[in-house]
């Protein structure tokens, strides 16, 4: 009996319906270095992706930070023209207005801004008052800046009334409106 | 060597040589990309300002602005104190440009360049005719300008500005 089970089970073993499929060791070894191959290729590949996004997204968050201060000068020419500085033309400020509005605690919290100050380019910078005025060049109208301000400045153009023989015209001179503006902070 | 060995090398240098060919074009593709020039509104507003600004020429009673000297500089006419309203015109832009931009080798801004010039018609039947030009500094970096339009009738007088930054 137990002799006949040996018999069958090594039957069994050459029986062609249960063939199973035999791969040589040098086969398996190739499609093995060709996977590493891929794998390898691909990696170099992702790398590549990589480092070029990073380039790519590191150039468009300058952009980024360009685009949302050109928005602020916009906010800020905007301003120039308002009643209180507007000498009647685009990119003008009205000294003889803008002394008078010098200090002016009235006006903390109606722009948008934490200090408002306008400059004279081109000259020493000597704060203007009422004695001074016009042999100046910084005009303050306000500063409620707490130390964490982002200043944004703008080029406008400074005029006023003056003389000479006896006609008066505007004098206008190159000037810059400079606005502070809180900066966010991460919490 | 066994034949199928050299030919592995073989395809392996080929990949390797692929993979370079295709690195350098990208590299190359990427220096040679013009630098974008982009429109800047601190330099808009820099034109703007300026055409206000009072000049030292007098042409009746009192000194005109640098908007009325481009047109007289464009007609060709002269202040009451003899000097040519195109060069009252440039000694007067470039001391502008040096009271707004602190443009140098130290400073963000490398190179400027302005270009005034009178422009009329359209396509075919267009006439210009360059007024002034008044550049300093070499050219690195990124560009960043704007234009401006001064009506000069029948024409136009365009005045551009391109600065150069880092």
């Amino acid at each position: 009996m137990a002799r006949k089970k040996v018999q069958f089970k090594i039957q069994a073993g050459k029986n062609q319906r249960f063939l199973v499929p035999q791969f040589s060791k040098k086969a398996q070894f190739k499609i093995q270095e060709m996977s590493f191959m891929l794998l390898a290729v691909v990696i170099f590949f992702i790398l590549a992706l990589l480092f070029f996004l990073m380039i790519k997204y590191r150039g468009m968050y300058s952009e980024a930070g360009m685009l949302k201060k050109e928005k602020t000068i916009s906010t800020l020419s905007n301003l120039a023209e308002t009643a209180e500085f507007s000498c009647g033309s685009p990119f003008c400020i009205d000294t003889d207005r803008l002394i008078v509005m010098n200090n002016r605690e009235a006006y903390d919290g109606f722009f948008p801004l934490v200090s408002l100050s306008v400059r004279k380019l081109g000259v020493e910078e000597v704060e203007c008052n009422e004695n001074n005025y016009p042999d100046c060049s910084f005009f303050r109208v306000y500063d409620n800046a707490g130390g964490n301000e982002e200043i944004v400045s703008t080029f406008v153009s400074l005029c006023r009334k003056e003389q000479k023989q006896g006609y008066w015209y505007d004098k206008c001179e190159l000037g810059e409106i400079n606005g502070g503006f809180e900066r966010a902070q991460a919490k | 060597m066994r034949k199928k060995a050299q030919n592995e090398i073989v395809g392996f240098i080929l990949i390797v040589v692929i993979v370079v060919i295709i690195g350098l074009f990208l590299v190359i593709f990427y220096i040679k990309q013009e630098p974008v020039e982009q429109k800047s509104k601190t330099v808009e507003n820099f034109l703007q300002a300026s055409m206000l600004y009072t000049t030292d020429c007098i042409l009746s009673i009192e000194p005109i602005n640098l908007r009325t000297l481009m047109k007289k500089c464009y007609d060709g006419m002269s202040c009451l104190d003899g000097r040519e309203s195109c060069g009252v015109l440039n000694d007067t832009l470039t001391k502008i440009v040096k009271e707004g931009w602190a443009v140098g080798e130290d400073s963000p801004e490398n190179a400027y360049f302005i270009e005034i010039y009178y422009e009329e018609g359209e396509d075919e039947d267009k006439f210009e005719r360059k007024m002034l030009s008044i550049s300093e500094g070499n050219c690195t970096g990124s560009r960043k300008g704007a234009e401006y339009f001064l009506d000069h009738s029948p024409g136009t007088i365009v005045v551009e500005m391109k600065l150069c930054y880092t």
